[in-house]
């Protein structure tokens, strides 16, 4: 009887945990002329947020990489608006202070028009007022100058010019991100645990 | 007003708009989807807004409760469940008009932002056609066009 008690209470923790609805992975499938590429976004322990992802189509070089207001492709990479800024700043680096939550800066493309993206950002988040999620993911034509250039439109958009590539941001299945293995980890030990544990009764 | 925006893409594409005064009311779906075959297909809002391989990555139906597939208007359903659109002829252009009021545009355990609204290639018979797909998917078929839901200009 105390083994089918201690059974069913693990069978129930990991029911509870499997259907965890916390978001803490996002994805956008980038595309444009010629450009393609996906990107992912996942919640690390500390707060930040790791961008990954591969981008093709490009010529070598650096090309503004930012999320804008909105998730609505319907005209085009237009449609996503202005930068995502909640909080009313200037356009900046992605280490300023001062900058919109949606400046990810540029993303490098080597001379085989390869984007291989990997770095961590501190004010972009996957829940709360800065959510990027059902938000829009937009490549430009450019390289954003952060706001540091005398150029009219620097303070604003970092000069990056044209949108060559776009995407909305949805939610990624968190089984495909390293969060989600960890927990199913530690829903394996439980179980493994509880199996001795009831034997041993 | 709280607004979301989908562009479908597949072998059918469409774009259908939502929404919704405030977290009381409704979210009405309004929008077209062009190309499909004469008759119902389901209609569905799918847990994940992946679509990097194609509309297979969205996932299973957004069923945060864990509840039965059903119609819209059942008391057991998915949150996803949205029912079916109907196409009066073939490769037609077909109206979307849904009101809703599972779904939600605003943060929350029915938020469908961030996630795929998938059009399938047969009907959803609703979890009641006694097949053994009824009470997860309708048994509704392959997913013949899909987009994620984004966030639109208020």
């Amino acid at each position: 009887m105390i083994k089918t008690l201690i059974f069913l209470a693990s069978a129930a923790v990991i029911a509870v945990a499997g259907t965890d609805e916390v978001v803490n992975g996002a994805i956008a499938l980038l595309s444009g002329t010629g450009v393609t590429g996906n990107v992912t976004f996942v919640d690390q322990a500390d707060g930040k947020v790791r961008v990954t992802g591969r981008i093709v189509g490009l010529l070598a070089g650096e090309y503004g990489f930012h999320v804008h207001q909105k998730g609505d492709i319907t005209g085009g990479c237009a449609s996503t608006l202005s930068h995502f800024n909640p909080y009313g700043k200037q356009h900046g680096h992605p280490e300023d202070e001062n900058r919109h939550v949606g400046d990810l800066g540029n993303i490098h493309f080597d001379e085989t028009g390869t984007a291989n993206i990997n770095f961590v950002d501190s004010m972009i988040k996957l829940s709360g007022p800065s959510s990027i999620i059902g938000r829009g993911l937009v490549l430009h034509e450019r390289n954003d100058d952060y706001g540091r250039s005398l150029h009219p439109d620097s303070k604003t958009t970092g000069n990056a010019g044209g949108r060559v590539a776009c995407g909305v941001i949805g939610i990624l299945d968190s089984r495909n991100n390293g969060n989600k293995a960890a927990s199913a980890f530690v829903l394996i030990a439980t179980l493994a645990f509880s199996i001795v544990f009831s034997f041993m009764l | 007003m709280p607004k979301a925006v989908c562009v479908i893409k597949g072998d059918v594409t469409g774009t259908v708009f939502f929404e919704q005064k405030d977290n009381k009311s409704p979210v009405v779906v309004t929008g077209e989807v062009a190309g499909l075959k004469k008759g119902k297909h389901g209609f569905h809002v799918h847990e994940f807004g992946d679509n990097t391989n194609g509309c297979t990555s969205a996932g299973p139906h957004f069923n945060p409760k864990g509840a039965d597939h059903g119609s819209p208007d059942a008391p057991v359903r998915h949150v996803g469940d949205l029912g079916n659109i109907e196409a009066s002829q073939d490769d037609g252009v077909t109206k979307v008009c849904i009101q809703d009021s599972l779904i939600s545009l605003l943060p929350g355990e029915n938020s469908i932002i961030g996630r795929t609204l998938v059009v399938h290639a047969d009907p959803d018979d609703m979890g009641i056609g006694g097949h053994e797909l009824s009470k997860t998917t309708g048994n509704a078929g392959a997913r013949i066009g899909c987009g994620v839901i984004g966030l639109a200009k208020s």
